[in-house]
């Protein structure tokens, strides 16, 4: 029992075959999808699947800041709100296309990151960090709100373009094939530029700062200079799907994309998959979003659902589920002790 | 001149309770050593007990506010101890008592929002009358929220500086750990400044409901100026918040008629980054430290 579930968790052998497999059965989904279901079923089971690779999108960068970097930050949803508002209003006011909203959104987002890392730079303590982020991102959905004759205020923009057909593939949505391969690019594009990061010397520089700044900084780190880094690229990340979310969606309102809400959503995924891991944010993105999904007669108790993930997890599994290890090792190990226990005593009695 | 005494008094009423707000969540932050997100919401909790009681139960004002102040104090002892004190007692907390806390704020709001549905309500004023002097008007109930704050103020300061419990509070909140060899139970010592800090919250809720109405979401821009408050006051520091929710209330006020309303919490939030920016130790720091 303990050996096959180490072996779950000791996969860093086949680390590299488990993400291959992972990102071809992706790949091949819509034909499985399409083989056994009709054509609205077909479109149901793909919205699930372009939801879970926007949210693992999403949770990935945050996971760059907050699990590799240790800034908990607060303010991602702002990125991604950006990021879908940027190219929403280019493209109402300017009349840019929706393809070019990807760099549109990405690079507002990213310059936004800059305004709201500046200040954090010069916070050491964590609780400081959560704060001024909190309040950041407050900052910037009351400016959403109020400048009502840009934005529109609380009603927020709707009926946004469709991607352009290009080369004869129909992005009307009639159809959602299309944008499941689109996000799917953009999710797998994402969580390689993660892993590439992570591994790279600025990731090595980024665990340091995570375990101890002052450490980090007498070794040589520049802990500015990687913060703002790992911000500016974690922010254009979100943006880019941000971008993705406004034209797939086609309705923005300020409290839905920026929100506190939306942050309690990514922070669920999150910490219940594990952060600090590649792996861990994607696993928690899945799995919270196909349940959310699956307890759609709940939905009225939804965020009933955050609380208390966050809750138990917290309590529990303060590493998330893929960090935890040792935590499941010992459970089983209790487990097996009860039950001798109880079995001994039954044979005791007899 | 009728203006300025306007906003004075205006800004003194909001500042006082802002005051009481901000000292719960820096007693909290003193003790704890968390950030407590849930704080908001038990402020909008004490608003709907209070509703419920007053206007529901139709029990008189006096024990109306005291009931609702105890529910909220006792419920917040509850959640601690079963929620948050797993996480507490661990060694390396990090950030999971504060997701606990987002947690228990997300709970808070939605159960909230279950029973009593998420439309405005509105609960009656304690007291009618409408005094006007010097060509002020002023509604009685804003005077009875000032100086209930201020009891309220002087009565947990009291309790802090002058009884044995609050002796307690203090030295968990200097060192914990000194503490537990002192023989203090500082699982119990957390678990009662955290009724404290939610029933003083609570307090304030039940007074302004009258004043502002109310609804589920209510705590959120509450919590954000509790942060501007502790932040400006310094966190931990109990007379710093005092003044610096005093300080937030008149400069709101006077602010408010160049800006208006939809850029007063902007300018509130603004003055915490200013903070953090120029004095992240807040303005009474003291020398030495």
């Amino acid at each position: 029992m303990r050996e096959t579930i180490m072996k779950l968790f000791d996969h860093k052998k086949s680390k590299r075959n488990v993400s291959v497999v992972f990102f071809l059965v992706l790949l091949i989904l819509p034909v499985l999808i399409r083989l056994v279901c009709d054509n609205s079923q077909q479109n149901y089971f793909l919205n699930i699947f372009i939801m879970c690779f926007y949210w693992a999108a999403l949770t990935s960068s945050w996971n760059l800041v907050a699990g590799y970097l240790g800034i908990f930050s607060m303010a991602h949803q702002v990125f991604f709100g950006i990021g879908a508002y940027a190219t929403a209003m280019f493209g109402l006011y300017a009349g840019t296309s929706p393809w070019l909203g990807f760099l549109i959104g990405g690079v507002c987002a990213a310059l936004v990151s800059v305004i709201i890392a500046v200040p954090c730079l010069r916070l050491k303590k964590a609780p400081y960090i959560i704060i001024a982020t909190m309040v950041l991102a407050e900052i910037v959905r009351l400016v959403f709100t109020n400048l009502k004759t840009w934005t529109r205020g609380s009603s927020g923009f709707w009926q946004i373009r469709s991607y352009e057909n290009i080369s004869g593939i129909d992005f009307s949505g009639m159809d959602k094939i299309p944008y499941y391969y689109l996000i799917l690019l953009i999710f797998a594009v994402i969580v390689g530029a993660c892993a590439y990061i992570v591994k790279s010397p600025t990731g090595l520089a980024m665990e340091a700062i995570r375990e101890s700044q002052e450490a980090a900084e007498a070794i040589g780190v520049n802990i500015a200079r990687t913060k703002i880094k790992v911000f500016v690229v974690s922010a254009f990340m979100a943006g880019v799907v941000g971008a993705f979310y406004a034209h797939y969606m086609k309705i923005l309102t300020p409290d839905a994309m920026f929100g506190q809400n939306l942050m309690t959503e990514f922070i669920a995924m999150s910490l219940f998959g594990g952060t600090g891991i590649i792996s861990g944010p994607i696993f928690g993105a899945f799995f919270i979003t196909i349940l959310m999904e699956s307890l759609k007669s709940l939905a009225n108790y939804k965020l009933f659902i955050y609380a208390g993930i966050l809750i138990l997890v917290m309590i529990f599994l303060p590493g998330g589920v893929l960090n935890s290890k040792s935590e499941f090792t010992s459970g089983t190990n209790k487990l097996k002790k009860r039950f001798n226990r109880k079995s001994g005593k039954a044979v005791g009695t007899k | 001149m009728t203006n300025f005494l306007q906003n004075l008094i205006n800004g003194l009423v909001a500042g006082s309770y802002y005051a009481v707000l901000g000292m719960g969540l820096t007693i909290i932050w003193g003790v704890l050593k968390i950030i407590n997100v849930a704080h908001g919401d038990f402020y909008m909790l004490g608003a709907y007990m209070l509703y419920t009681f007053l206007t529901m139960v139709g029990v008189p004002v006096i024990p109306a506010v005291m009931i609702a102040v105890l529910v909220a104090a006792v419920l917040a002892m509850i959640l601690e101890r079963a929620i948050l004190t797993p996480a507490l007692t661990r060694d390396s907390m990090g950030n999971s008592p504060f997701v606990i806390t987002l947690g228990m704020s997300i709970l808070l709001q939605n159960f909230v929002q279950l029973i009593y549905g998420e439309r405005y309500k509105s609960v009656p004023y304690f007291n009618d009358a409408i005094i006007k002097f010097l060509g002020v008007t002023l509604a009685a109930q804003r005077i009875i929220v000032v100086i209930v704050a201020f009891l309220a103020m002087f009565a947990a300061m009291l309790f802090i500086r002058k009884t044995r419990f609050g002796w307690a509070i203090s030295a968990t909140s200097q060192n914990t750990f000194a503490a537990t060899l002192m023989g203090i139970d500082t699982k119990k010592i957390y678990m009662y400044t955290f009724g404290l800090a939610a029933g003083m919250t609570a307090l304030s809720g039940g007074l302004l409901a009258p004043i502002y109405g109310i609804n589920p979401w209510m705590g959120a821009s509450i919590q954000l100026k509790s942060f501007v408050v502790c932040v400006i006051g310094g966190f931990g520091n109990i007379g710093g918040s005092i003044v610096a929710g005093l300080l937030l209330g008149l400069i709101e006020s006077f602010a408010v008629q160049y800006i208006g309303t939809d850029w007063q919490n902007v300018l509130a939030y603004s003055l915490l980054i200013l903070m953090f920016w120029f004095k992240p130790n807040g303005l009474f720091e003291k020398k030495g430290h």
